[in-house]
């Protein structure tokens, strides 16, 4: 299994940054254009999200696990000191929790205190969304 | 992400080229101009998305603010050449319920 790992401040103008990587990694593996959009898709919301989650974000860290040519495996997290945000700002993310789960083969959320702080995002070539 | 708007005065309706990738770096900017231009002449507006590569849920988020303003005055606003992966963004979230929207065949 390889893995390539991309830490990155969790800042909005590095949002892109992540959706560069992740595109060029999944077109490496040969996912066609549909599932490469739908990586950078989930990919960039999972990181707003988390963005959005806490009051003093430190950086993100995504670690791309590559299963083998037909499948990766990307668990995205971020590193808070900071205290979570209000409820209502939580609430105001669900969208972009439906599309994450909308364009990925199995998400798995990481729960601490019933506060997500990371995601992992199963896909693979010509996998169901 | 650019942004070019021109009023058409027959029509009543200021029509807005966005292309390249619209996300929560740059959301910001594309509200801050949207809204100005309405505050300039309220009307209906009509986004050409043809060379939008990218749009996440905080430009969306955009559009939805953006779509209540203009519904204050009966306005509406129209989405025309949306690239068919960002079209399923808005199938998705159901949004193609919401605006008036023409995808790229």
């Amino acid at each position: 299994m390889d893995r390539i790992s991309l830490t990155m401040p969790a800042k909005p103008e590095y949002v892109s940054t992540a959706r560069l990587t992740t595109s060029a990694l999944a077109s490496r593996l040969g996912f066609n254009v549909d599932d490469i959009e739908d990586l950078k898709v989930a990919v960039s919301e999972s990181i707003i999200y988390l963005i959005n989650q806490f009051v003093e974000p430190g950086n993100v860290n995504i670690d791309y696990h590559i299963e083998d040519e037909n499948q990766i495996i990307i668990s995205i997290g971020v590193e808070h000191t900071g205290s979570a945000v209000k409820k209502e700002n939580i609430a105001g993310n669900e969208l972009g929790i439906y599309i994450i789960e909308s364009v990925s083969d199995k998400l798995i959320k990481n729960i601490n205190k019933d506060i997500i702080c990371g995601f992992t995002i199963y896909k693979s070539c010509g996998g169901s969304t | 992400m650019d942004i070019q708007k021109n009023w058409i005065e027959e029509e009543k309706s200021w029509y807005v080229t966005l292309s390249g990738e619209v996300d929560i770096y740059n959301a910001p900017q594309l509200k801050e101009t949207l809204l100005a231009v309405i505050d300039l002449n309220e009307g209906n507006m009509i986004i050409d998305c043809k060379d939008l590569a990218y749009i996440d849920s905080t430009g969306l988020g955009v559009l939805i603010s953006l779509l209540k303003r203009v519904k204050e005055y009966d306005g509406s606003i129209t989405i025309t050449e949306l690239k068919p992966y960002i079209g399923k963004i808005f199938t998705i979230t159901g949004l193609d319920k919401v605006f008036n929207i023409q995808t790229q065949r």
